[in-house]
């Protein structure tokens, strides 16, 4: 049977993963999809309260559906904001963008 | 019975989930971490069918999966010569990431387990296609209008930054 306790454990190892991508990728896409699986996994969380819930409890699966759509349109101008940056200095590499470093 | 099989089912999609998860986060090669972002993405859809969220997982496999694998994958195409494919892709900070990333999960494991320890055991409840329309259209009616327009603006905004510098 599974539990509240599984589905939470699960996510908050996921968020972690996610944490740990975001600040170590030097790359601007893979700190996108970084962003992404943290994105994920609170999804994983509204799902899973969504069914846990005492009675059938629409909010979680909702609240999901929104957070999918948002995570599409934020994603979608984070590549293109990469690319106009990669047509500007050819390359994506994240230690390299530091043009308004004091 | 029933309750086993799930079980097992629910565990064999968190080990694929964890495991393409941080393959995605420490591949070199860009578009091998992309792939492994889509079979995350599957995974995650999987366990969504677990849960009883149906159409949350088509949406998922059809937006994520559908959408942004393709749009990363475009990227990363685009953004990269084949000899720079595999550099270098670990920054310097490594090991204090490591240990930041660990304590947090540390910190929430603890907390989370604590806060939801008692077994509750789930009613079976099935939250169909049309309860989600509907509730889209008369309780949550506000917060879809605003999703649309936010589409309607990245994409208006996604195409002007993309587009070649015409004078």
């Amino acid at each position: 049977m599974i539990t509240l306790a599984q589905v939470i454990t699960l996510s908050a190892i996921l968020f972690s993963i996610g944490v740990y991508g975001a600040l170590t990728r030097r790359n601007a896409v893979g700190i996108l999809i970084s962003v992404e699986i943290m994105l994920n996994s609170a999804n994983l969380n509204f799902i899973g309260f969504s069914y846990f819930a005492e009675r059938p409890l629409l909010t979680g699966q909702m609240f999901a559906i929104f957070v999918i759509a948002v995570a599409a349109a934020e994603i979608t101008l984070g590549l293109a904001l990469v690319l106009a940056v990669y047509k500007n200095i050819e390359t994506i590499d994240m230690q390299k963008m530091n043009i308004m470093k004091g | 019975m029933i309750a086993a099989v799930q079980s097992m089912v629910f565990f064999f999609l968190a080990a694929i989930v964890v495991a393409s998860a941080l393959a995605a986060v420490t591949r070199k090669n860009l578009f091998h971490s992309a792939l492994f972002f889509g079979l995350f993405l599957l995974g995650i859809a999987g366990i969504y069918l677990v849960l009883a969220a149906d159409f949350v997982a088509i949406t998922q496999i059809f937006v994520y999966v559908g959408g942004v694998v393709v749009l990363i994958s475009f990227a990363v195409m685009l953004t990269s010569r084949i000899a720079e494919a595999s550099q270098q892709q670990i920054s310097e900070q490594r090991e204090a990431s490591l240990v930041a990333a660990t304590i947090l999960l540390g910190v929430m494991l603890l907390v989370l387990n604590q806060a939801f320890s008692s077994a509750k055991t789930a009613v079976p409840k099935e939250i169909g296609v049309a309860l989600i329309g509907k509730a889209l259209l008369t309780s949550y009616a506000l917060p879809f209008e605003m999703v649309a327009l936010l589409l309607l603006v990245a994409m208006v905004a996604a195409i002007l930054m993309a587009r070649e510098d015409t004078p």
